[in-house]
């Protein structure tokens, strides 16, 4: 690093501060929402009909670090729709108007503040 | 305060009920005289309440989800096709202009009731102050 003086201390502050802000980019991307995708998961699996398989409480699953800053969780189960064709047991559960039990967005909405503080501990733990 | 699901009733009808496209409010019913290919049912899900961080007024966010069935055999012909993705357009124009948003879009969630209709799926969000 150069030596700081009066004349660099803003440029060199700056810097200071965009390298702080990498870290903490990092640490959100990498631990950060891997805890929050976590914990939807979870909630999603509470939240789930048992059904006699489990295969729908069994079949969610988080995107990983597929993507930068953003993560998905989605479920595996599909069944067929009566003539053949596999569609996503959770389409026919959230928005079915005949045989629908949605819980999915709910589950979402109601798991945003355990999200939320589990991202933040996981950043500070990784900041620490 | 604005009435949503009459706001939703109202902009679907303006562009859908001249071919009889009509919209119904959880369930469909039947009515005489219906396009036999294509329906729309809508449903609220939800009216959160929003703060603004300036201690604002207090804004309320209604969730909308609108399904546009069609019939199966609309996907085995071009002009099937395109008019699916026209109508797509025509509910979202709509709504935005009417002042839903839709971050989203729509998706293809598959013969959802199991009745030989594919659905596409919008969810909508309607903030208003109250």
């Amino acid at each position: 690093m150069a030596k700081i003086t009066l004349d660099n201390l803003d440029k060199e502050l700056k810097k200071l501060l965009a390298e702080y802000g990498n870290t903490v980019f990092e640490a959100v991307n990498d631990k950060g929402l891997a805890a929050a995708e976590k914990v939807l998961v979870d909630e999603l699996k509470a939240a789930s009909p048992e059904g006699e398989t489990r295969e729908l409480k069994k079949g969610w699953k988080g995107s990983g670090k597929k993507y930068k800053m953003v993560r998905f969780v989605g479920n595996t189960k599909t069944v067929d729709d009566g003539s053949g064709e596999q569609i996503p047991l959770t389409n026919i559960l959230e928005y079915s108007t005949t045989h629908g039990n949605p819980f999915i967005k709910q589950t979402f909405e109601s798991s945003e503040g355990n999200m939320t503080d589990a991202l933040v501990t996981a950043v500070r733990q990784e900041l620490t | 305060m604005t009435d949503v699901k009459a706001l939703v009733q109202k902009t679907l009808d303006s562009v859908l009920f001249q071919d009889k496209v009509y919209s119904h409010w959880q369930r469909k019913a039947e009515i005489p005289g219906e396009n036999p290919d294509e329906y729309i049912v809508y449903t609220r899900d939800g009216d959160s309440n929003t703060y603004h961080a300036d201690n604002g007024p207090l804004v309320k966010s209604a969730g909308v989800t609108l399904r546009y069935y069609y019939h199966k055999n609309k996907l085995e012909t071009t002009a099937g096709r395109n008019l699916v993705t026209t109508r797509e357009n025509t509910i979202l124009t709509a709504m935005k202009a009417t002042g839903f948003f839709c971050p989203d879009g729509a998706f293809d969630a598959g013969d959802i009731d199991g009745i030989g209709f594919f659905a596409s799926v919008f969810e909508f969000n309607f903030d208003r102050v109250v």
